[in-house]
């Protein structure tokens, strides 16, 4: 088998991170490794990747290396969407920065643009273990180096990845192909063995996946290694991996398996509502700044799940620009939260309190975050909400929109109980913001306010990006 | 289509029944002078060593993961040579960087340290 260099092209925006890894590594090598060095060659890594990226946008190239992967307007949408996180949640790392960090943060990120844009089987597994590998050390690389929650996640991470495996096993061997498209159309018509395989294997690929994604019933694990990782590699993990696996969940849903609709929507309803209420209720009595965060991930997770199942080209722009705001959201609560714990790690909500009177700047900025969170206009994650909200009415779900709604109600409640201790409660400590953080801030800021504001812009990507889903 | 497995079917009960009818005879007949060294848990008429008297090194252990990381890596070789012809260039490309990424590790390892004794 021969490839083009048109080929290649496709593959490089997902290599040119793990290239600038290799780099890294190099550096750390010289007598001196200066902190801005390694952080100067990784923002290039990355900037690099995304302006080879952007071409595709406009001029797709589909089913190439074999049918390995596609890098169309879906998977631009996504490769700068990682590239965006992996900058900023570098920048965030700062004080903690070493080259072998940096490096597993740029494989790590090289394994979710592979997702991105794999479009079989095989791509899939080989871009979930790049990410998956990578992220078993960061999370170790915990400020109590204990090793705790990095072997509690390689635990129940291999265990998800056996899921996945044979879920991927069991689909080729009924249906003889690996390519997500050749499987879709294959049992379109019927020509496959043993339905019953079809079934478990499907079922056995979305597990693995919303174990990934942390959905209630596989969302055990999340707090505790979001609690036990380095804050900016939980930032990372929040919003980049999430993101990945809802991208593969997304490609896999639209090109493998529509025939199967009926079996896993009312699957995939019943964990998005159990996600959403159980996430919200039990951020409720969170005391930890991270951990609330995590059951508030969980919550989100099931908002995506809702527009996941509502199963139209609609709802998953929807998702997509859900997935963008939470991105900007979320990195920016990160940012308050590493902030307001300072160099002894504190992460109890405690720190928040009277953060108004000690510094009004950041309080305010740390506010439009969690309102963003809550869904309050005019952030982006009120458009995000309503977007996913639409696409479920119009696709007829029109009770799991009643319940979405009633999720976000109580996670209202969640968010501006943080408010409050900023704004009424009695504090000290003395909280100061590193340039680094500052640009996070900024950026999560003018994304936050910026589309919540003008949210037409994004809507046209993610429309764009969402159609590439279509054969 | 079971009947072609009939025969191994057949062959799975004369092999259990053939197994069962000789320990069943040894069993019954066959004389028993039971002893303390018989019976212990590995069987072999020799008495067991006694316990170590200290721990081993655990230095090995990073060592043997180095090696096992590049013995896998260097096992690729083989498929690659033998189809070396049909590949052309691009397998030789291919093979290429494989081994500058391959060799930045091994570099790396080195300098970091990875295979010093002490």
């Amino acid at each position: 088998m021969n490839f083009s260099a048109a080929d290649w092209s496709a593959a490089v925006p997902a290599l040119v991170p793990a290239l600038a890894a290799v780099v890294i590594l190099l550096i750390d090598l010289l007598p001196r490794v200066r902190r801005g060095y390694v952080l100067f060659v990784s923002l290039l890594g990355l900037a690099a990747a995304a302006f080879l990226a952007l071409p595709f946008w406009a001029n797709p190239l589909s089913d190439v290396l074999g049918g390995m992967i596609s890098t169309d307007g879906y998977a631009v949408f996504f490769e700068l969407l990682f590239l965006l996180v992996a900058g900023l949640s570098l920048l965030l790392s700062w004080h903690e920065l070493t080259p072998g960090y940096a490096a597993l943060t740029l494989w790590a990120t090289s394994g979710m643009a592979l997702l991105a844009s794999a479009t079989n089987l095989m791509t899939i597994f080989l871009g979930m273990e790049l990410l998956s590998l990578s992220l078993y050390v960061l999370v170790g690389f915990s400020p109590r180096r204990d090793g705790e929650a990095g072997l509690k996640y390689i635990l129940l991470g291999a265990l998800a990845t056996g899921f996945l495996l044979y879920g991927m096993a069991l689909l080729f061997g009924s249906t003889g192909t690996t390519s997500l498209a050749e499987i879709g159309f294959r049992l379109y018509h019927g020509a496959f063995v043993a339905p019953a395989l079809v079934v478990l294997g499907t079922g056995l690929i979305l597990v693995g996946m919303t174990f990934k994604l942390a959905l209630v019933p596989f969302q055990n694990w999340l707090p505790d290694v979001y609690q036990g990782a380095p804050a900016a590699v939980t930032a990372f993990m929040s919003v980049g991996t999430k993101a990945a696996a809802f991208a593969v969940l997304l490609r896999f849903a639209f090109m493998a398996v529509p025939a199967l609709a009926a079996f896993w929507v009312p699957l995939l309803t019943f964990l998005a509502v159990f996600s959403m209420f159980l996430g919200n209720i039990l951020a409720l009595k969170q005391t930890n700044a991270v951990r609330l965060l995590a059951y508030s991930g969980i919550a989100h997770a099931g908002y995506l799940m809702v527009a996941l199942v509502s199963f139209s080209v609609l709802a998953a722009s929807g998702s997509l620009f859900y997935l963008a705001a939470y991105a900007f959201t979320n990195l920016g609560a990160f940012a308050g939260v590493i902030l307001l714990a300072g160099r002894e790690g504190n992460f109890e909500l405690t720190a928040w309190d009277g953060l108004y009177r000690r510094k009004p700047l950041l309080a305010a900025v740390l506010s439009v975050f969690l309102l963003s969170l809550a869904g309050i206009p005019p952030t982006v994650g009120f458009f995000a909400k309503f977007y996913i909200l639409e696409g479920a009415v119009l696709s007829g779900k029109i009770p799991l929109a009643v319940l979405l709604v009633l999720a976000s109600g109580i996670s209202l409640y969640v968010y501006l109980r943080v408010i409050m201790r900023i704004f009424n409660g009695q504090g000290e400590g003395k909280v100061t913001v590193s340039p680094p953080v500052w640009t996070v801030l900024a950026v999560s800021l003018a994304g936050t306010i910026g589309f919540g504001l003008f949210p037409a812009q994004l809507v046209g990507i993610v429309q764009h990006s969402a159609l590439s889903l279509l054969p | 289509m079971f009947s072609a497995y009939l025969a191994i079917l057949v062959f799975c009960l004369l092999a259990a029944a053939l197994a069962g009818t000789f320990s069943l005879v040894a069993g019954l007949f066959g004389p028993r002078r039971p002893s303390e060294r018989k019976s212990e848990a590995y069987e072999c008429g020799i008495r067991h060593p006694p316990p170590l008297p200290k721990h081993f090194p655990a230095k090995f252990y990073l060592l043997g993961m180095l090696f096992l990381l590049f013995d896998l890596e260097a096992v690729s070789f083989y498929p690659w040579a033998v189809d070396l012809h049909r590949l052309h260039g691009f397998g030789l490309l291919e093979m290429l960087s494989f081994i500058v990424v391959m060799a930045v590790g091994y570099v790396y390892v080195w300098r970091k340290g990875g295979f010093q004794w002490q």
